[in-house]
């Protein structure tokens, strides 16, 4: 089981790496409301001249981070299957014109491009710690630390229910299928509840006692 | 279904975010009032566990699959307000590691997905009588109360027309409610013969 594969990239060396997280964080959000809260509010010519420019950064910052470009492109296309949906559909109602077509899918792709950007340049940890500073509930940011510490067991877990079903069912369908599954969605929830008891215990002889300031 | 970033306009955009933000605050304050110290880490596991539902495909046979949302499931399980910032927290990791939604469509996929799940749906499921009814009818008004909402976002930022838009929502989205429903009826009744005692644990 591979231990970070959630950002897996953000550990890698690169001038974009070291900086710190704020840094890169108020950047990916000022560039998000500038193709977000600005674009809209400008003539086509300008939306594009933006556009354009914002794309140009976010691939020299690409190619400065040592981040596969692959990884950055393949990843960015997952939000394809819903803007394309989405502007086909006002195109052909007479909603859209082509360009206004063209600008959406560019703002969505961009849009994911930069959080991408930033989540392999930036150890997860490091992001909670900053919004810590920036004020954030504490409880949040400790079940955000849990969530993301704890994922690849349950991960391991629901790999293992999976053997352990296809083990006994060579074939499952319709109305079985559905109820195992079900089951096994159930089993996993019974493990968290199982696991979050043994991390529990291993908090309290370290001296935890609930206290979260 | 988790809004990308770029189809919410402005005000859509900054209104959902206030709402959300508003009932994830006072979620916060009521559970940081009454959490016991061996909630905290549960509710993290649990948060890394509605993460890991979103992300498997549930299979519905002939061949297709719905992800759950897991907000009627929590909250049925711990309580809506603990649910409410699960969901939310699951959400935004959905954003940020797994690209599922976006940073400024935030609040409104909170609102759709975890506000309508956890309060609409867990007051239908307690309001209604004979809980097994319940459960499936909580997630069948869930899906169509989030698919009508999403509509109206993308109505109000000129991304969709607003009368065959709703149509469609409805009937995809509301089919994948009541499967929704149906499956939390089956992982609740199996938490109940399995282990009965974590249920209704938290508010």
């Amino acid at each position: 089981m591979n231990h970070a594969f959630l950002d897996r990239y953000a550990t890698l060396e690169s001038p974009l790496h070291r900086l710190p997280a704020s840094i890169k964080m108020l950047f990916t959000l000022s560039a998000l409301g500038l193709l977000l809260l600005v674009v809209p509010f400008v003539s086509h010519t300008w939306g594009w001249v933006l556009i354009i420019t914002y794309a140009g950064l976010m691939s020299l910052l690409a190619i400065i981070s040592r981040v596969p470009l692959t990884f950055l492109l393949t990843r960015s296309t997952l939000v394809l299957p819903f803007s394309v949906l989405i502007v086909v559909v006002n195109y052909f109602s007479g909603n859209f014109s082509f360009n206004q077509m063209l600008i959406t899918v560019s703002k969505s792709l961009l849009s994911i491009f930069a959080i991408l950007l930033l989540i392999s340049t930036t150890p997860f940890n490091s992001i909670l710690k900053q919004l810590s500073r920036w004020g954030a509930s504490r409880l949040m940011i400790i079940i955000f630390s849990f969530m993301y510490r704890y994922f690849f067991l349950l991960v391991g877990e629901i790999e293992s229910l999976e053997k352990a079903v296809a083990m006994r069912h060579s074939s499952l369908s319709g109305w079985k299928r559905f109820k195992t599954y079900a089951n096994m969605v159930g089993m996993l929830m019974i493990r968290s509840f199982d696991r979050a008891e043994r991390v529990y215990q291993a908090m309290q002889m370290r001296g935890f006692t609930g206290d979260l300031s | 279904m988790h809004i990308p970033d770029g189809f919410l306009n402005p005000a859509v955009s900054v209104s959902t975010t206030a709402i959300s933000a508003a009932i994830l605050a006072g979620s916060l304050r009521k559970v940081n009032q009454q959490v016991e110290p061996q909630q905290i880490p549960l509710m993290g596991v649990l948060a890394s566990f509605v993460f890991l539902i979103q992300l498997f495909s549930f299979p519905v046979g002939a061949g297709t699959s719905v992800h759950l949302s897991g907000a009627l499931l929590i909250s049925i399980i711990l309580g809506p307000l603990s649910g409410f910032i699960i969901i939310t927290i699951a959400l935004i990791a959905m954003a940020l590691l797994f690209q599922h939604g976006g940073i400024f469509s935030l609040g409104a996929n909170a609102l759709n997905i975890a506000g309508v799940g956890c309060f609409l749906g867990y007051g239908t499921y307690r309001l209604i009588p004979g809980d097994r009814v319940s459960i499936v009818i909580a997630g069948l008004i869930t899906g169509l109360v989030s698919s009508a909402l999403l509509a109206l976002e993308l109505y109000a930022s000129d991304m969709l027309d607003l009368s065959a838009g709703l149509l469609s929502m409805l009937s995809i989205y509301g089919s994948a409610g009541l499967i929704e429903g149906l499956a939390t009826l089956m992982i609740v009744l199996f938490i109940r013969k399995v282990k009965p005692e974590i249920m209704g644990s938290m508010v």
